[in-house]
């Protein structure tokens, strides 16, 4: 394929392409070796808590005595605003249950068996999600990243008019910078859907919350959740009397009989122990990119209808399949491999950018030692300062501030990389 | 069990169809009948994935299709001789050169117009979006799927636009359209 772009077009484009990549680089580096680690966030919590009962299904009235269980421990506390279950599959063949204030798993019979222990894993998961920033700031953030990376994607096509045509072109063996572009180039036009689906779904989960806010100041009076209710289902009326453990059984018993296709993975109680209780399962249809479709049920466990994720609006449908779509967790052990090679090239082609511009400049005359330490300790200190954090889960246990560690260990290699490069060329 | 066998054969497909593609494009010249049957059998995979399984589908073919790219490029790594062309020198302009002014508070307004002007027009076109939308009577879970769509989708547009203009007044007009085309809506109210 060939395409005729003007010169002028194109310098501009290669400008544009550089100062997005330089400016966000580093961060997009993080959120890409972060994620792609993440992708592998199932099999890392059965890896951090190797102990933790496993099961290849469970039977409603377990979940049921779970339920009832977790609940009577938080007796006296204030009460829980929902409680998810999840229920093994698959890739988590693990009961657990989620509160606001903590999580344990169970026992085939429906025991608790003792605390979810997967710090790290949650750790490496909100880096990615949000940087670990506060949670409205650091998604956003991660969001314009996602923006970032799909101007990256328009800019660099525009920028390389022989992208498509060199497209399978690499001349490997070179260290003047020939070979680097090449790895770059190669990578980055191959991944191009890769990258694309990424980063959209990413900017579109990431910039979701300042969206809503902007739609619902202008027609929901500033009602955000008003936003997402024709999409993902309202929220039930709020009744804070207090009411008696819902039936969550007979829930499971009524998906088991009239859905046995759907693959449960969540039930989720919604304000329990008050009136204003209700039940929503979550189901995971065969072949589909929704991440589910939610099963309602009020408190007796009576069905009462679906939200509409698998067959309701297209945009319902397109809404639900983001979120598999950017995690590759739609279609087993393949998909989640091929995710896996995906984002370790996307990480490449975000390393390897910020070196092509470097040795532009050194073969120009240019040479700044402290900039190429400083990117030499952003490459090695990321993966570098997340092995230190695993170090410090296996020895120091659950409780340990990863987040911390990880921050001042790349802050570390950053500055030192700068500094030593800086001392080699003699400054 | 069609639906198995339509899904084996648009796998085929995607992975014959990058071993053509790659065998056409080694060649010294490029072969129009080659290069057409490389695009065909993507074609092809993408229509037997879309009837297999919709969304899913294509989307699980075209990683297949990529993931066999990515086998070939390994393989051109390992076959190929060392490189005897010049690497490029293109200036990107990203930073000054030797004797030039650094031209600071220039690059902070472009980065400022780009970053938090370009969130606020994105969110305007989003809002513009789901009115219009609205307006031509969609649903207000396809309407508000499409705000939210929009604005990352509009952000790089507007980000790609303003990076690829010298002008300021062209740039702050870049920003500008979306945010005006907000107007309607908020003035008016929802059309729902």
């Amino acid at each position: 394929m060939s395409v005729a772009i003007e010169p002028g077009t194109v310098k501009k484009s290669l400008s544009a392409h550089a100062a997005i990549g330089l400016i966000a680089g580093a961060l997009l580096y993080i959120v890409s070796l972060t994620g792609t680690v993440a992708v592998l966030y199932q099999e890392l919590q059965r890896v951090e808590q190797p102990n933790a009962p496993e099961m290849a299904s469970i039977a409603p009235e377990a979940v049921q005595r779970g339920v009832e269980a977790v609940l009577a421990s938080e007796a006296g506390q204030p009460s829980t605003t929902h409680l998810y279950v999840h229920l093994p599959d698959e890739e988590l063949p693990r009961t657990a249950v989620t509160t606001d204030t903590q999580a344990v798993y169970l026992a085939q019979d429906g025991s608790i068996t003792g605390p979810e222990e997967i710090a790290w894993s949650d750790f490496v998961v909100k880096l990615h999600y949000t940087l670990n920033l506060p949670v409205l700031v650091g998604i956003t953030i991660v969001g314009i990243l996602g923006v970032m990376m799909l101007a990256l994607a328009v800019s660099g096509v525009v920028a390389h008019p022989r992208v498509f045509r060199d497209a399978f072109r690499l001349r490997a063996r070179n260290d003047s910078g020939i070979g680097l572009a090449d790895w770059h180039n190669r990578l980055s036009v191959w991944t191009l859907p890769f990258s694309v689906a990424i980063a959209l779904t990413g900017a579109l989960i990431g910039l979701a919350s300042i969206t809503a806010y902007g739609v619902a100041a202008d027609d929901y009076q500033g009602d955000v959740e008003a936003v997402y209710g024709p999409i993902f289902g309202e929220e039930g009326e709020a009744d804070t009397r207090p009411a008696p453990v819902p039936d969550v059984a007979t829930a499971l018993v009524h998906m088991a009989a009239e859905y046995p296709d759907v693959r449960l993975t969540y039930a989720i109680l919604h304000d329990p122990l008050t009136r204003g209780q209700h039940v929503q399962i979550v189901g995971e249809h065969d072949k589909r990119l929704i991440f589910g479709e939610y099963y309602a049920f009020d408190a007796d466990g009576s069905f009462e209808h679906v939200t509409g994720l698998a067959d309701g609006e297209w945009g319902q449908q397109a809404a639900a399949s983001t979120y598999q779509l950017h995690f590759g967790t739609f279609g087993g052990l393949p998909v989640k491999l091929a995710y896996l090679l995906f984002g370790a090239a996307l990480t490449a082609v975000c390393a390897t950018g910020t070196y092509i511009w470097l040795g532009k400049r050194r073969r120009r005359g240019i040479e700044e030692p402290r900039l190429r330490g400083a990117w030499h300790g952003v490459i090695i200190g990321t993966p570098l300062a997340l092995v230190m954090t695993l170090l410090a889960r296996s020895v120091f246990g659950n409780s340990f501030p990863f987040a911390i560690l990880f921050w001042i260990g790349l802050a570390v290699s950053i500055i030192g990389g700068a500094v030593i490069m800086k001392q080699k060329a003699g400054g | 069990m069609t639906e198995d066998m339509l899904f084996l054969a648009g796998s085929a497909s995607a992975i014959t169809a990058i071993l053509v593609l790659r065998f056409s494009w080694a060649r010294r010249g490029r072969s129009l009948l080659l290069n057409s049957v490389g695009w065909l059998l993507l074609a092809v995979s993408v229509a037997a994935g879309w009837a297999c399984a919709g969304a899913w589908g294509v989307t699980v073919i075209s990683l297949w299709a990529m993931a066999t790219a990515l086998v070939v490029l390994a393989f051109a790594a390992w076959k190929s001789p060392p490189a005897k062309r010049k690497p490029s020198n293109r200036r990107a302009g990203m930073l000054p050169e030797a004797g030039e002014p650094l031209r600071f508070a220039r690059r902070l307004t472009t980065f400022l117009l780009v970053v938090l002007a370009g969130m606020v027009s994105s969110i305007a076109l989003a809002i513009t979006t789901r009115w219009i939308a609205l307006l031509f009577g969609a649903s207000e879970a396809n309407a508000n799927v499409l705000a939210l769509f929009a604005a990352p989708l509009g952000w790089t547009i507007l980000a790609f636009l303003i990076l690829m203009t010298d002008s300021r007044k062209r740039q702050l007009a870049i920003i500008a359209i979306p945010v005006a085309s907000a107007i309607p809506a908020f003035v008016t109210g929802s059309p729902l």
